[in-house]
C-alpha cells in the first residue's frame, strides 16, 4: 500500500507541469510534423558525418514530409464550397441542420477533408469530416450539428480543412457561410412565479386570478365581514335571506425585471449565470409573466410575442465568453425600484452589491456561486444559490419552486 | 520522456460529439487521454519493437546468439500483455497507474547497471550506446504502456531516433529492414491515426457531376501536337515526341526488349539522311561480307561506290551472323597540311560558286556541342606561318582497359585535378569522310573506345594530347567514343593565385620581335589594362575580337602585308577565323602566356539534328582557334572568334529549364502565324463550344425522325435539360418531366411560354401510359415536342443568376455574391 502510493505520488509529480509558462516554447515538439524534420536533420547528419547510407532514411523521411505538406496543400485549393446556415436556432444539446454544399474543380479526387465551424472557443468548433469527394462533382451534404455551448456559429468563419494523410501539417481554406446558427444557453423548465403582481392587469395577458372587487363575477358567497356593501347581491340576499357577495376576479400578470450580470470573469459562472438567465425567462414568459430584462446596457421586454423571448435568447447567446468589460462599480444600479427585480449574478458580485447603498427589498439574487468560494456573504443570503457546475442545472427547479412558494 | 500530461479526470467522449473528437485531435482537452484503437495500438507496439530490434542488432553487430530469438519472443510476449491487460481497465483506472515512475526506472536502471558493470569488472560501453540501450529500455516500456495518442507518439519519436542511430553506427541489412519495418508501422499509423481522429463523417445526400470538360481534352488533342509541332520544328516532331517509347537507342530511353532505335544507343547508328541511309554497327567497316544490307539502300540511291582496293590495317572480330558489312570508298578530304600559312590567296569567282554547293558531312558527333574537334595544333609562330613542333617528344604509350566490357584506350596524360574540372565530357565521333588518321578530339582528351578495337598498338599518340590511328585513315562509319575533361579556368586560376603557368616549351610564347611585337604588345596592354588576372585578361583580349573585329572569310590581306596579322588587327579589323585565332594567340603571348594555334573541325549546335542526336560536321566547319595554357599540362580552349562557341559545363537544372524554354519561345516566334491562327482557332473552339455543341444536338433532335411518341417526348426532353444544365435547371433526381417542366418555367427566356395543362398531360401520357412504348407520334405530340423545343433559356448573366437565385431555382454556389466561390 506504501509503494503504491509512493508510486502514485512519483507518478503525479513526474505528470506535474511545474511550468506551464515554458509550454509554448516546446510543445511545438509535441507535432509530428516537427519531429519528422528533427529527425531529417539528424539523419543528414549522421549520412554526411558517418555513414552516407544515411541519406536513404533522409530522403525517405524527406519524401514523407513533402508528402504530408503538399497533399493537403494542394487538396484545399481543389476544393470550394459553402455552408447553409439559415439563421437557425437552437438550445445547447439540440440538433441543428446545416446544409454543405462542395465543389471539387479538380480531375483528382479529395480524401479526409473537415469541415470546421469556428466556434465562440478554440476549442468548441463545430466539425465533420468528408471521406472523399470525387473529381469533378458538386456533392451535397445534410450536416446535424449539436452545439456543446452556446454563443453565434461561425464566429470567424467556416473552414474546409485537412491534413490527409499523415497529420502532419494542416491546410485550410475558407468556406462561404450563409446566415448563421444562434445556440441558445441550456433552461431547464421552471415552474411557479414569484410574488410580484403587476400593478396594472392586462386582459390579454395574466398570469394570475386576482381576486377582489373588480373583474369578472366568479360566483357568490356568505357576506363575511369586511366584505364592502358594493359587492352584495341583493337578488340572491332577498331570496335567501341572508347577505350573499358576489366574488369577481381580475386577470393579473405577473411583471418582473430580469437583470443579468453578464460581467462575471469565471467562464463556468458566467455559462451558468446565462444558463439560469434564459430559464427563469422562458418560464416566466411561458407562464405568460411580463419581462423586463437587462444585459448590459440592452433591454428588452419578452411580452406576449414568441419574437421577444427569441431576442433575448439571441441576446444571451452573443454575450462574450470571457464575459462584458465593464467599468461600472455595479451593473446592477437602477433607480426605479417599482417592480421586483430577479438578479442573476455570481456570488462574488453578490457580494460586492451588497456594500452599495442602492439595495432594495424587491430585489431577489440569484446567484450562481463557484465550487471554490464556498463562504457564505456575512450579512445577507441571496434568494437563490445555485452551483456553478452545469450538471447541477437541475437544482434550480425545485429550488425555484420552493423560493416562489415561500415568498407568495 | 513522454510528453507531460495534464492530470485532471478524463471525461466521456460521445462518437458523436464532433467538437470533442476534434478537440481530441488537436489535443486541446483531456480526451486526448483515452485509449485508442487495438489496431493504431498494434501499429505503435509494432514500430516500437522494429526500433528495438534495429538497435539490438546493431548493438550485436552481426554476433546474434541463440538466446536472442527467445529473448525476442519473451519481450513481445511480455509487451503484448501489458498493453493487453491495459487494454481492458476503463479508461480512468488505467491513467491513474503510475507508469511514469516505472518508465524513468527503466532509463536510469540501464544507467545504473552500467555503473556496476564498470565498478565492478571493470569493462564498460561507449557513451552513446549506454545512453541509447537506456533510451532502448525507455522505448520498451513506452511501446508496452502506450494506450493513448501522446504516448504512441512518443515511442514513435523515440523509436524514429533509435533507428537513425542504429543506421547510423551499422548500417547492415538486417538493420535496414527493422529501420524499414519501423517506418513502415509508423507510416501506417501516422495514415490511421489522423483517419481515427476526424471527426463523424457526413454521408453525401446529393451529388452533381460535373462533366469532364471534353473541350479541354479536345484542345489538348489539338494542343500538345500542335505544341510538339512548334517546340521542335517540323523536322524534329519525333524529337518532341521521344521518350514516349523506349529504345533501343536515339530516343536515351534505353530498354533492351525493345524494338531497334537510331541514335546514340549501344548500337550506334547514322542514319543521316533518312533512317535507312546507312545504318553503321561499331564493327561494320571490319565485316567481310557480301550479304545485302541497308547500305545497299544508301548505294541504290548514290550509285554503287567504288570498290576500295587500297589495303589497311582491320581487326579481327567475331563471326557473328548478326554483323553487316560495309565497304564502300568515300569521297577523299582535303587532309590538314602539316603547315599552317595566314597569307592566303583571294578566292575566285569560281571557288565561291564551287563552296556554296553543300557537300556531304566529314563526321557526325553524338554528345554536347559547340565541340572543338582538334586535328592540327601548331606551336611555333614567325609572323606568318604557324608550324608544328618539329620533333615528336618520347610519348608514353598508351594502355588499353577494360570497362563494362568495352575495350577503352586510355591517354597517359597527366590528369587535372579533380577540382579543376568542369565536367567530364563523352562524345562520340562517326567519322564519315574524312581521310585522316589523326582522330578528332577536344582538348583534354582521355579515353578513347572504338568496338572491337583492344589492341593498343592500334593507336598511335601525337603531341599535345592527340591521338591516331595506325593506319592510314580514319575508319569509316564507326563510331569512335571519346572522353574528355572539361577544365574550369576559374578554379585553375584559384589555386594558381591569379595567373596561369607557363610551359617549358619556349615555343608556346615566342611571338616574332619587331613591330609586330611593339604594337601588338601595346594593343594587348591596353585592351587588358583593368583585368586583375589571367582569365580576367583573356577575357578581354577576347571580347575585344569578338565585338569590334568582323569575321569575313572572304577578307585577306594585300600582298604586300608583311605581317597580316598586324594588318588585321590595326588596319583592316576583319578577317577569316584564322587571323582571329593567330591575333589572340600572339596577343596572349605579349602578355606571357603560353598558346597554341588550333586547326580543326567545329560541331556547330546550329547544325545539331535533334531527331537524331547528332550533329553534322560539314567541311565548311573547318575552324581555327586558341589554347591557353593553364598549368600542370591542361590547356583551355579559347574562342576568339565570333558566331563560335566554346563548350560550357552543363547546365544547371534551372539552366536547363530556362533554355528549354527560351528554345520554345524562340520556335514560337519563329512560327508565330501557326501560333496565332493555332490560338485563334482554339479561342474561337472554346468560346462558342456550346453553342457548337448545341447546334448539333439540335440539328441532330430535328433530322433523326421518332419512332414512337413517347421517345419523341424524350428526346425532345434530353434536349431541353441539355440547355437547362446552362442554367443549372438541369431535371433533378426524382422528378417528373411535368415537374420539371413547371418549374424550369420561370427561368425561361421572357419570349418563350411555357405549357399549358393540356400540353402537360399529354406528355405524362405519351411518357407513363400502358402503352406507350406503342403510341406513334402523332400531330398532338408533335405540337408537344414543339413547344418544349422552344424552351429557351436567357443567357446566364448576373443579372439572370439573381434572379433564378431569388427565384430559389439557382443553388447558392452560383449566385453571382458568390461568385470567387463558384469559379
Amino acid at each position: 500500500m506504501f509503494v503504491a502510493t509512493w508510486l502514485r505520488r512519483c507518478h503525479l509529480i513526474l505528470g506535474h507541469d511545474f511550468c506551464p509558462w515554458a509550454n509554448r516554447f516546446v510543445y511545438w515538439l509535441k507535432s509530428p510534423l516537427w519531429c519528422l524534420v528533427l529527425a531529417i536533420g539528424a539523419s543528414a547528419a549522421c549520412g554526411y558525418a558517418v555513414h552516407s547510407g544515411l541519406f536513404w532514411l533522409t530522403g525517405i523521411l524527406s519524401g514523407l514530409l513533402l508528402l504530408g505538406i503538399v497533399w493537403p496543400w494542394a487538396a484545399v485549393r481543389a476544393v470550394r464550397g459553402s455552408v447553409w446556415l439559415g439563421n437557425q436556432r437552437a438550445h445547447v444539446g439540440d440538433s441543428a441542420l446545416l446544409e454543405l454544399r462542395l465543389w471539387n474543380r479538380w480531375v483528382i479526387p479529395v480524401w479526409g477533408m473537415v469541415i470546421r465551424l469556428d466556434g465562440p472557443t478554440a476549442a468548441t468548433p463545430l466539425a465533420a469530416s468528408i471521406g472523399c469527394v470525387l473529381p469533378r462533382t458538386r456533392p451535397e451534404f445534410t450536416w446535424r450539428v449539436t452545439p456543446a455551448v452556446r454563443g453565434v456559429y461561425p464566429t470567424s468563419g467556416a473552414w474546409i480543412v485537412t491534413s490527409f494523410p499523415f497529420g502532419l501539417f494542416e491546410a485550410r481554406r475558407r468556406l462561404e457561410v450563409e446566415g448563421q446558427l444562434v445556440v441558445w444557453p441550456e433552461t431547464v423548465a421552471l415552474r411557479g412565479l414569484p410574488d410580484a403582481v403587476e400593478f396594472e392587469p392586462h386582459e390579454e395577458r395574466f398570469a394570475e386570478r386576482l381576486v377582489g372587487d373588480s373583474g369578472d363575477l366568479l360566483g357568490t358567497r356568505g357576506f363575511r365581514e369586511g366584505d364592502s356593501l358594493r359587492r352584495v347581491h341583493w337578488a340572491q340576499t332577498a331570496r335567501q335571506g341572508r347577505l350573499i357577495v358576489c366574488e369577481r376576479q381580475a386577470p393579473a400578470a405577473c411583471a418582473v425585471k430580469l437583470l443579468i450580470d453578464d460581467t462575471v470573469r469565471d467562464p463556468e459562472s458566467l455559462e451558468q449565470v446565462l444558463r439560469v438567465a434564459a430559464s427563469v425567462a422562458s418560464s416566466l414568459a411561458r407562464q405568460h409573466a411580463s419581462v423586463e430584462t437587462r444585459i448590459g446596457s440592452d433591454r428588452l421586454t419578452i411580452g406576449s410575442s414568441k419574437g421577444d423571448l427569441s431576442r433575448f435568447l439571441d441576446a444571451l447567446a452573443r454575450v462574450p465568453a470571457s464575459g462584458r468589460a465593464t467599468s461600472e462599480a455595479c451593473p446592477f444600479h437602477s433607480a426605479n425600484h417599482s417592480a421586483v427585480e430577479v438578479i442573476v449574478t455570481s456570488l462574488d458580485a453578490f457580494e460586492r452589491h451588497l456594500t452599495h447603498a442602492h439595495s432594495s427589498s424587491l430585489r431577489r439574487f440569484l446567484v450562481v456561486s463557484s465550487s471554490e468560494a464556498e463562504h457564505e456573504p456575512a450579512c445577507c443570503h441571496p434568494w437563490l444559490e445555485i452551483p456553478s457546475n452545469k450538471s447541477r442545472l437541475g437544482e434550480l427547479v425545485p429550488a425555484w419552486r420552493k423560493a416562489c412558494h415561500a415568498t407568495c | 520522456m513522454p510528453p507531460a500530461e495534464h492530470h485532471t479526470k478524463p471525461q466521456a467522449i460521445s462518437s458523436s460529439s464532433t467538437e470533442t473528437l476534434w478537440a481530441h485531435r488537436s489535443g486541446r482537452t483531456s480526451t486526448a487521454l483515452h485509449k485508442t484503437s487495438v489496431a493504431l495500438q498494434s501499429l505503435s507496439i509494432a514500430a516500437g519493437l522494429a526500433a528495438l530490434a534495429a538497435l539490438r542488432l546493431a548493438d550485436l553487430d552481426g554476433a546474434i546468439s541463440a538466446w536472442e530469438i527467445p529473448g525476442w519472443v519473451a519481450v513481445i510476449a511480455l509487451v503484448a500483455g501489458v498493453a493487453a491487460g491495459l487494454r481492458r481497465l476503463p479508461d480512468h483506472v488505467s491513467y491513474e497507474i503510475p507508469i511514469l515512475p516505472v518508465l524513468v526506472a527503466l532509463f536510469l536502471g540501464a544507467l545504473m547497471v552500467e555503473t556496476g558493470i564498470r565498478v565492478l569488472f571493470g569493462i564498460g560501453q561507449p557513451f552513446e550506446w549506454i545512453v541509447m540501450r537506456s533510451l532502448g529500455w525507455l522505448a520498451l516500456g513506452m511501446t508496452a504502456t502506450a494506450v493513448t495518442v501522446p504516448r504512441q507518439r512518443g515511442v514513435l519519436g523515440v523509436g524514429l531516433f533509435l533507428v537513425v542511430f542504429a543506421l547510423t553506427t551499422h548500417f547492415l541489412p538486417d538493420v535496414q529492414i527493422c529501420g524499414s519495418l519501423f517506418l513502415a508501422a509508423s507510416i501506417g499509423w501516422l495514415v490511421i491515426a489522423h483517419a481515427e481522429l476526424l471527426p463523424s463523417q457526413l454521408s453525401r445526400q446529393a451529388k452533381s457531376r460535373q462533366p469532364f470538360p471534353r473541350w479541354l481534352g479536345v484542345a489538348l488533342a489539338i494542343v500538345f501536337p500542335l505544341l510538339c509541332l512548334v517546340a521542335t520544328g517540323e523536322r524534329h516532331l519525333a524529337h518532341g515526341l521521344s521518350g514516349w517509347i523506349p529504345s533501343s537507342g536515339g530516343s536515351g530511353d534505353y530498354d533492351p526488349y525493345s524494338r531497334g532505335g537510331i541514335g546514340d544507343g549501344d548500337q550506334l547508328v547514322a542514319g543521316t539522311e533518312n533512317i535507312q541511309s546507312f545504318g553503321a554497327l561499331d564493327d561494320a567497316p571490319f565485316i567481310p561480307d557480301h550479304r545485302p544490307s541497308l547500305y545497299d539502300l544508301f548505294d541504290d540511291t548514290y550509285n554503287e561506290p567504288v570498290r576500295n582496293e587500297k589495303q589497311d590495317r582491320a581487326i579481327s572480330i567475331r563471326q557473328d551472323p548478326a554483323n553487316r558489312q560495309v565497304e564502300r570508298h568515300l569521297a577523299e578530304t582535303q587532309q590538314a597540311a602539316r603547315q599552317f600559312s595566314t597569307a592566303r590567296q583571294s578566292r575566285t569567282a569560281e571557288q565561291k560558286a564551287v563552296g556554296s554547293i553543300p557537300s556531304h558531312a566529314l563526321l557526325h558527333v553524338a554528345g554536347r556541342v559547340p565541340l572543338h574537334l582538334r586535328l592540327e595544333v601548331y606551336d611555333r609562330f614567325d609572323g606568318v606561318n604557324w608550324t608544328p613542333e618539329a620533333e615528336f617528344e618520347s610519348l608514353p604509350a598508351p594502355k588499353i582497359e577494360t570497362v563494362h566490357g568495352k575495350p577503352w584506350l586510355q591517354v597517359s596524360l597527366r590528369h587535372p585535378r579533380e577540382a579543376e574540372v568542369a565536367a567530364t565530357e563523352t562524345h562520340a565521333l562517326k567519322i564519315v569522310s574524312l581521310d585522316t588518321a589523326r582522330i578528332p578530339s577536344p582538348v583534354g582528351l582521355r579515353a578513347v573506345h572504338v568496338d572491337q578495337i583492344d589492341r593498343a598498338d592500334f593507336f598511335q599518340p601525337l603531341p599535345a594530347g592527340q591521338l591516331a590511328f595506325q593506319r592510314e585513315r580514319l575508319p569509316e562509319l564507326v563510331p569512335i567514343h571519346l572522353v574528355s575533361e572539361l577544365i574550369d579556368g576559374r578554379r585553375v586560376l584559384e589555386r594558381h593565385r591569379d595567373r596561369f603557368s607557363v610551359t617549358d616549351n619556349r615555343l608556346h610564347r615566342d611571338y616574332p620581335v619587331g613591330e609586330l611585337s611593339r604594337e601588338v604588345r601595346q594593343l594587348a596592354f591596353d585592351w587588358t589594362k583593368d583585368a586583375h588576372d589571367s582569365h580576367a585578361q583573356i577575357e578581354a583580349i577576347v571580347r575585344r575580337l569578338r565585338s569590334e573585329y568582323v569575321l569575313d572569310n572572304d577578307a585577306v590581306p594585300p600582298a604586300d602585308v608583311a605581317s597580316p596579322v598586324l594588318h588585321f588587327l590595326a588596319t583592316s579589323r576583319r578577317g577569316p577565323d584564322y587571323q582571329f585565332a593567330t591575333s589572340a594567340a600572339v596577343l596572349l603571348r605579349t602578355l606571357g602566356f603560353s598558346t597554341r594555334f588550333v586547326t580543326g573541325l567545329y560541331a556547330s549546335p546550329e547544325r545539331y539534328d535533334a531527331r537524331r542526336r547528332h550533329t553534322e560536321v560539314l567541311p565548311a566547319d573547318v575552324h581555327a582557334w586558341v589554347e591557353v595554357y593553364v598549368g600542370e599540362g591542361q590547356w583551355l580552349t579559347i574562342e576568339p572568334t565570333p558566331g563560335y562557341e566554346v563548350l560550357g559545363p552543363p547546365p544547371t537544372f534551372l539552366g536547363w529549364i530556362g533554355a528549354t524554354a527560351l528554345a520554345i519561345g524562340k520556335a514560337i516566334l519563329e512560327a508565330w502565324p501557326l501560333v496565332l491562327l493555332a490560338v485563334a482557332i482554339g479561342a474561337i473552339v472554346v468560346r462558342l463550344r456550346r453553342s457548337m455543341a448545341m447546334w448539333f444536338r439540335q440539328t441532330w433532335w430535328m433530322i433523326v425522325p421518332p419512332k414512337t411518341a413517347a421517345e419523341a417526348i424524350r428526346r425532345t426532353l434530353v434536349l431541353v435539360d441539355w440547355r437547362a444544365r446552362r442554367v443549372d435547371l438541369q431535371r433533378r433526381p426524382g422528378e417528373t418531366p411535368t415537374q420539371w417542366l413547371v418549374r424550369i418555367r420561370q427561368g425561361l427566356d421572357s419570349v418563350v411560354e411555357g405549357l399549358d395543362p393540356r400540353q402537360l398531360a399529354i406528355i405524362q401520357r405519351a411518357l407513363y401510359a400502358p402503352t406507350a412504348k406503342l403510341n406513334p407520334v402523332d400531330d398532338d405530340v408533335r405540337a408537344v415536342c414543339q413547344a418544349i423545343a422552344r424552351y429557351r433559356f436567357a443567357r446566364v448573366g448576373r443579372t439572370t443568376r439573381e434572379n433564378l437565385s431569388s427565384k430559389g431555382l439557382l443553388p447558392a454556389v452560383l449566385v453571382p455574391g458568390n461568385r470567387r466561390m463558384a469559379t
